[in-house]
């Protein structure tokens, strides 16, 4: 009987192990979440894909993307077929759309890390202090967020847009404001949660200063939350600024982006030129699909209380 | 019930108030003079005349202090009076009224497309829940979450002009003078528009049944030897499906966002294709009312969700 039990406790020493080195390499323990999580992974993937894209992408483009193209005789080739010289074809002014996809890469990608960093990162800030301060503060947020959840995402954005006027960083300062409501409510609702938390009443009950519980008792325990609205925000602000362009307020129109080149195809001109209208799309998706692919694996290894709130939870779009 | 019922109409007020502000100071605060936006006379400002902006500024009301402004402008509002279009001259309602309820039926049809499909799809994926059908119907909704509605609307308008050459007639119907034609007109745009929704509810409606699948009373249900379709069919959905409709509400909101894009793809005459226009005109007092209008839509829908909700779960009554 006891023998039993011992062969018990010392199968159980290597998971014990296994769990305890999870401060081991960064590569191991990169390769057990892959393992994990495949979906993650694969969503990882993506995402490096795109950032390796991005950073490369006057190396590997074959064309000028703002360039239209002039053949030897001069001709223009206009909605040219995929082929072995253009190898998604080229669109409705006569410019390589591969090389557009490829610089579209950082157009998407400066705007998703430029509004995440300054959106996601604010109004965290702005969720947990309404959230600690309670009272009048909280209210006053409250009501700010209630209001603005009221009007869908892609018209706050688009109202911005419409007084700004289009350029890329205004994109950037639309998406911000556009994403104030979603985060902050998530934030508040979160920091609700881990204030009434043991630890967190025993250090004010021992005199630590609302400094010191935000910083060293509530923040660590919101880092996961912010990691994971990051990810999926990164995706939900490609998403918004393809929108944008695609409506024509976004970027301007020889600026490459995603959504812009899909203009033309809505058109009608699809018909004419499938190619122009399926792979800048079929760019966006991929992209959005890893973000949130990576945003859900985040969350069930984090913080799996949110399970089943998906990307789509809280995105106005 | 009643009290709590007035407590959340209590709550929708300020939240309404708060909302005109947020729209109108977004409006009138906006860096640059909107009265030389409006005249488009930005960047060379020889090409408009110094009478001419007075006299716009004086008819905008614009001289005046901004809490009178906000004050006047949500006066009229509450008559009924929205402005008067910048860009067209006429009042903004008289353009918005047949707009209006294209795009409502265009978002109602949307979601209960969405909703229809999307609990079905959900029960099934929670009762087999890690089978094939299960695994089948989660990438199905990773797949639509992440799909951009824009590129699945070129994409539907590809497919059929491609094998059937056919597409949505042009123009609006209303259901009265011509339901076939409406069908035909707005079908589209609504799957479109649905698909989004549709992948969301699916997953919300999985993770709801999973949840109350565990809970005791379901295993009293079945202890009590009830036939499982009884089980799942009474006992279990009718606790999942209140997150479900409680969320149902707020996709509303961006369904309606969604709405311009199906609309400008194809080619509603609703009130997202205004929006666009007001948006290229700057015609700010068009984009003010739409954004207004669209507030209370849904504020008023959230109010509705929320008093049904507290009818049919007793226990939000007490919070």
């Amino acid at each position: 009987m006891l023998a039993g039990r011992e062969t018990i406790v010392a199968s159980a020493i290597p998971e014990i192990r296994a769990e305890s080195s999870a401060r081991a390499a960064p590569w191991i323990r990169l390769a057990r979440f892959a393992r994990r999580k495949p979906l993650g992974a694969l969503g990882g993937l993506i995402v490096l894909a795109l950032v390796v894209t991005a950073l490369l992408a006057p190396l590997i483009a074959p064309y000028d993307p703002r360039q239209i193209i002039r053949e030897a005789d001069n001709r223009v080739p206009v909605y040219v077929a995929p082929g072995s010289a253009y190898p998604m074809g080229t669109d409705h002014v006569g410019r390589d759309i591969v090389s557009r996809i490829i610089y579209g890469a950082r157009i998407s990608l400066y705007v998703g890390l430029g509004s995440v960093l300054i959106g996601v990162t604010g109004w965290f800030v702005v969720g947990m202090v309404s959230a600690y301060a309670g009272h009048t503060v909280d209210l006053l947020v409250q009501r700010v967020v209630d209001a603005m959840m009221a009007v869908p995402g892609l018209i706050i954005v688009l109202a911005i847009m419409a007084v700004l006027g289009s350029s890329l960083n205004n994109v950037i300062i639309a998406i911000v404001i556009g994403m104030l409501a979603p985060v902050v409510r998530t934030v508040r609702s979160q920091v609700l949660w881990v204030k009434e938390m043991e630890y967190v009443v025993a250090a004010r009950a021992i005199g630590a200063r609302s400094a010191r519980v935000i910083v060293r008792h509530i923040m660590p325990n919101c880092l996961a939350i912010y990691l994971i609205l990051a990810t999926y925000y990164l995706g939900f602000a490609i998403i918004l600024e393809a929108s944008l362009s695609f409506l024509g307020v976004g970027v301007p129109p020889d600026v490459p982006s995603w959504g812009g080149m899909l203009t033309a195809a809505a058109q009608g001109h699809i018909t004419k030129a499938p190619w122009a209208g399926i792979f800048p799309g079929l760019a966006i998706f991929i992209v959005v699909l890893g973000f949130n692919l990576l945003g859900d694996a985040l969350r069930d290894v984090l913080e799996p209380r949110l399970r089943g709130t998906g990307p789509g939870a809280r995105l106005p779009r | 019930m009643g009290k709590y019922a007035l407590r959340r109409m209590l709550l929708f007020v300020p939240t309404l108030l708060v909302a005109t502000i947020l729209v109108f100071t977004l409006f009138w605060i906006v860096p640059g003079d909107p009265a030389l936006t409006i005249l488009g006379g930005e960047g060379d400002s020889g090409a408009v005349s110094p009478e001419q902006l007075q006299q716009l500024r004086q008819t905008l009301g614009l001289n005046r202090p901004l809490h009178v402004q906000y004050a006047s402008w949500l006066g009229n509002v509450l008559r009924g009076d929205l402005g008067t279009s910048l860009w067209y001259k006429t009042p903004v309602w008289t353009q918005l009224k047949d707009r209006f309820l294209v795009t409502m039926e265009l978002a109602v049809m949307a979601i209960l497309l969405a909703v229809c499909a999307a609990v079905p799809l959900g029960i099934v994926s929670a009762v087999k829940q890690d089978t094939g059908l299960d695994y089948l119907s989660r990438i199905f909704s990773s797949i639509g979450i992440a799909l951009p509605t824009f590129w699945l609307g070129i994409l539907i308008v590809y497919a059929l002009a491609s094998t059937f050459q056919w597409l949505p007639p042009l123009g609006y119907a209303t259901v009265w003078d011509d339901p076939l034609l409406n069908l035909q007109q707005l079908i589209l745009p609504a799957l479109t528009l649905a698909f989004n929704d549709l992948a969301f509810t699916a997953r919300l409606t999985r993770s709801a049944m999973l949840e109350v699948m565990r809970e005791d009373y379901l295993r009293t249900a079945r202890a009590k030897g009830l036939v499982e379709l009884r089980v799942i069919g009474r006992h279990a959905l009718k606790n999942a499906l209140l997150p479900v409709l409680t969320v149902s509400g707020y996709q509303f909101a961006r369904l309606l966002g969604g709405v311009i894009i199906v609309e400008s793809i194809f080619a509603v005459p609703g009130m997202g294709t205004l929006l666009i226009d007001s948006i290229i005109h700057r015609d700010f007092i068009v984009l003010q009312a739409i954004v207004v209008l669209i507030a209370a839509v849904v504020l008023i829908l959230n109010l509705l969700v929320d008093l049904s909700y507290g009818v049919l779960d007793p226990r939000v009554r007490y919070q």
